[in-house]
């Protein structure tokens, strides 16, 4: 069930009426059983599995409690390293199957094919199921967090399995940390107008980003990206910078609807996104993009692996380490590891080269924090992010090499000459420019007000009611109106849900 | 976040009653909204979403079929020569089993003392030629049990998502706001079902021929639901042939195929005492200049098969002028607005088929 399918838009209002007239007690058992029938709208096998991961995690964290109360120090820490090393084995074995074998397979058998080799590795056709990178994510923070002593292991199976299960995170995320979540499912949420308010409007803005801006640029994106061979430098790169803000408005989008979601039921989750194309640097850009993975592998593999305490060059090596299992997360193809790796080391560089940046701007007497140079390294940084979307947007590691050629060459005066003839073939026409326009004004209005640390929300819910309710009509008609929904086009499903 | 805010929580009857006012306030604007952004296609669309602006049992008489009933058939000419109430509950390409859901339909609102029902499409027995011509019934289609019918025989491999698209159909339409024109924000009132062309295309008089072409069984059994709405309501059903030429020769087969299921018709019709109005020599139709295209007429091939109808209909039945009663007032003064509109044309010389 997608959050922007007609299914949804009775589910969840049906969910909230009945979680706020249920009795306390009974509040957990319905969202799970409810979150539980959200997944199995996908593929009800599938919960199966889910089902699974959350059980074997349960157990781990529960054995993990207990081996705290082991004396002996030594068996305590082979109890608690066989517990986690378990927990962590079985549950990446599980996605590994799902995710990566057809992609093992592939590169066995090339490998064994390079070596002229006769031998050949079965490959499985299975539906990779609905959110299973989400999800496993979530139940190895907990068991990890548990490991830590940052949580007790968690006692209550309802409450355990609604954490892991919670739907308006499953499919997509936000992967929420076990201790910032767990502790909610203890606690009581009453009827809250306001919050349920401040919910809706997020929600709202989640499918404006959704609806609108990520499906029209979707729709220039995937003309070019589909036909690139045909097309210029000039329309690959307007396109790459449509892909850009569709994958931004897309999952922020998702991420808006679901934190919205949850925050209507009285849930807090941690920001997702946090205005990730005005950072001055690809590092904090991985603080701003998907911050729920980014802090999950910071937490769960930059740290563990000695972080930056190791010396600069293991440093390095962490950071590419987890770049890379970052790629090979988002997809069990090549592109995604190099889109990965060149993240990692447009990082490195960008380390290597502070001392050289520092002189330059002396030598050039800019104040580091100035405006001009913060400027310019926002757009250099943007820049940067482009090329790394080539790699996660094409088809395939060769193509997304040919694009970024074909931009490179095609960036000539030539091209901008042909602009007008360039954008026919954008497969857009003038409306869905100019209403493309004015969403992006939207966005970045947006944007700019949370960068400023304004909230918006609460700016409209203090409004005279005339005033909001003016508001509501008008995203509301508009969202409906402009939005890219209905008869002929299906492939409106958020695209992170393929992760 | 403000807490005075924050915790004043509204009682549950006001705070009902604010999301009931507010999703009414909603659904007025949304409908407004669909009203602009709705499929129009030059007012072929117009007919069945304009058939409930009609005063409730004021019709005489109810014209129901194709492009040829609503080219065949000037409601506005029937009321100013004959003072007669006429409407033309037509569809592009509306076989016989939309044309029975739409009599279903009229007569929830209306008690007219015919029927009139043009028999080209006694050719087919689908339920629909294109989707739009099942969009064109349903769209605007009140009863939700007629639509509903229609829609499950129309679409029986649908599934409830792409039948949804039909009971909402904002859902399909949201997306013209790219194409809206002035015509999308005018709604012109005096249609009453009938269209014109002004412009006209020459062609030659067909041979008449015998030949006998087999009617299709649902059609048939289409017809007869029909038949016997009229009978239970105690309205008289009349079927008429609009003339039709057979283009410059190229349209021949199609020629022979349309006549011979006139014929066939014809036997049918006869055997049952139901009266067929087979118009192509009676009305005197000039092949030169009352054709718009090979099968449509123009203004005055129009003109022409609805002074006969009515000739006929009033000869026949007692249908008595209502011209002078106040309550058909509305009739004069669209009328008047038809006529003015037609002046204007014809000085202008153009013919926007949007506008017409």
């Amino acid at each position: 069930m997608l959050f922007n399918s007609i299914e949804f838009m009775v589910f969840f209002p049906s969910v909230c009426i009945l979680y706020y007239l249920i009795p306390s007690r009974a509040k957990n058992l319905f969202l799970l059983a409810c979150s539980y029938f959200f997944y199995m709208c996908w593929n009800p096998k599938y919960a199966l599995i889910l089902l699974i991961s959350t059980a074997i995690t349960y157990y781990c964290g529960l054995l993990l409690g207990r081996s705290d109360g082991i004396e002996d120090e030594e068996k305590r820490i082979r109890n608690k390293k066989l517990c986690i090393a378990s927990g962590f084995i079985l549950n990446l074995g599980i996605l590994f199957f799902f995710k990566y074998f057809n992609l093992f397979s592939r590169t066995l058998n090339s490998v064994f094919a390079l070596l002229h080799i006769h031998v050949n590795v079965p490959f499985f056709d299975v539906l990779l199921p609905a959110g299973i990178s989400f999800y496993t994510f979530k139940v190895l923070s907990y068991i990890m967090d548990v490991y830590r002593k940052d949580i007790p292991a968690e006692t209550d199976f309802i409450r355990y399995a609604l954490y892991v299960s919670f739907f308006p995170q499953l499919a997509q995320g936000p992967i929420a940390h076990a201790k910032d979540m767990l502790p909610q499912f203890s606690e009581e949420h009453v009827f809250d107008w306001y919050n349920i308010r401040r919910g809706l409007l997020l929600m709202l803005y989640g499918y404006f980003q959704k609806a609108v801006l990520a499906s029209w640029l979707g729709m220039i994106v995937d003309t070019v990206y589909g036909n690139w061979a045909n097309c210029s430098g000039l329309q690959l790169l307007i396109a790459t910078v449509c892909f850009a803000f569709q994958l931004y408005s897309d999952f922020a989008g998702y991420s808006c609807i679901a934190i919205g979601a949850g925050e209507v039921m009285g849930f807090t989750t941690l920001d997702n996104f946090n205005v990730p194309y005005l950072s001055k640097s690809v590092s904090e850009f991985w603080r701003r993009w998907h911050i729920s993975l980014s802090t999950w592998f910071r937490d769960y593999l930059y740290i563990p692996l000695g972080g930056n305490r190791k010396g600069k060059w293991i440093k390095y090596f962490n950071i590419m380490t987890v770049f890379l299992v970052s790629g090979l997360w988002h997809g069990a193809e090549y592109h995604y590891i190099a889109w990965g790796g060149l993240n990692g080391l447009f990082q490195i560089i960008g380390d290597l080269l502070r001392p050289l940046r520092t002189r330059t701007l002396q030598l050039l007497h800019i104040q580091k924090n100035s405006a001009v140079h913060n400027i310019f390294r926002v757009i250099f940084t943007f820049i940067l992010i482009l090329i790394t979307w080539v790699f996660f947007r094409a088809p395939s590691l060769v193509e997304s090499v040919y694009i970024l050629e074909k931009i490179l060459i095609g960036f000539g005066t030539s091209a901008w000459r042909a602009l007008p003839d360039g954008l026919k073939g954008l497969g857009i026409d003038r409306p869905v420019l100019l209403l493309l326009l004015a969403s992006m004004i939207i966005l970045i209005f947006f944007d700019v007000m949370k960068y400023r640390n304004i909230c918006v929300r609460d700016f409209i819910l203090k409004q005279k009611p005339y005033v909001r309710w003016t508001l509501y009509y008008a995203a509301v008609t508009a969202i409906l109106v402009f939005g890219v929904y209905g008869p002929g086009y299906s492939s409106t499903e958020f695209m992170y849900i393929q992760f | 976040m403000d807490k005075n805010n924050k915790n004043n929580h509204p009682a549950f009857g006001r705070l009902a009653l604010t999301v009931l006012i507010f999703f009414t306030g909603l659904y007025a604007i949304l409908y407004e909204v669909n009203e602009i952004l709705r499929y129009k296609n030059g007012g072929e669309v117009d007919m069945v979403h304009s058939f409930y602006k009609l005063k409730k049992d004021s019709l005489d008489v109810l014209v129901i079929g194709s492009s040829h009933a609503y080219y065949g058939f000037q409601t506005n000419q029937a009321w100013e020569d004959y003072g007669v109430a006429s409407y033309v509950m037509g569809s592009p390409s509306q076989t016989m089993i939309c044309s029975y859901y739409l009599l279903e339909e009229a007569l929830q609102y209306q008690k007219p003392q015919v029927v009139l029902l043009e028999s080209y499409y006694f050719r087919s027995g689908k339920v629909f030629v294109q989707d739009s011509n099942l969009r064109a019934v349903t769209d605007n289609m009140k009863n939700l049990q007629n639509k509903r019918e229609l829609i499950d025989l129309g679409l029986p491999e649908a599934d409830w998502k792409e039948k949804l698209a039909y009971y909402v159909p904002f859902f399909k339409y949201h997306s013209r706001w790219k194409e809206l024109d002035q015509s999308d924000f005018t709604q012109k009132s005096f249609y009453k079902g009938s269209l014109v062309r002004l412009k006209h295309k020459s062609f030659r008089a067909p041979e008449p021929t015998d030949e006998k072409k087999e009617i299709p069984e649902t059609a048939l059994e289409y017809f007869e639901k029909i038949r016997a709405l009229c009978e239970e309501n105690d309205i008289r059903l009349v079927v008429f042939k609009t003339p039709v030429s057979n283009g410059s020769g190229e349209n021949s087969d199609w020629y022979h195929n349309t006549m011979g299921i006139t014929n066939s018709l014809s036997d049918y019709l006869e055997e049952r005492s139901v009266p067929y109005l087979k118009l192509q020599d009676q009305v005197g139709i000039d092949f030169e200049n009352d054709f718009y295209d090979y099968c449509h007429l123009s203004f005055t091939g129009q003109k022409k098969v609805t002074a006969y109808l009515m000739d006929w209909l009033t000869a026949q039945y007692d249908l008595p002028s209502h011209k002078g009663d106040p309550a058909y007032s509305s009739y004069d003064r669209e009328y008047e607005e038809f006529k003015d509109y037609i002046n204007t044309q014809k000085t202008s010389g153009s013919e926007d088929r949007d506008d017409v």
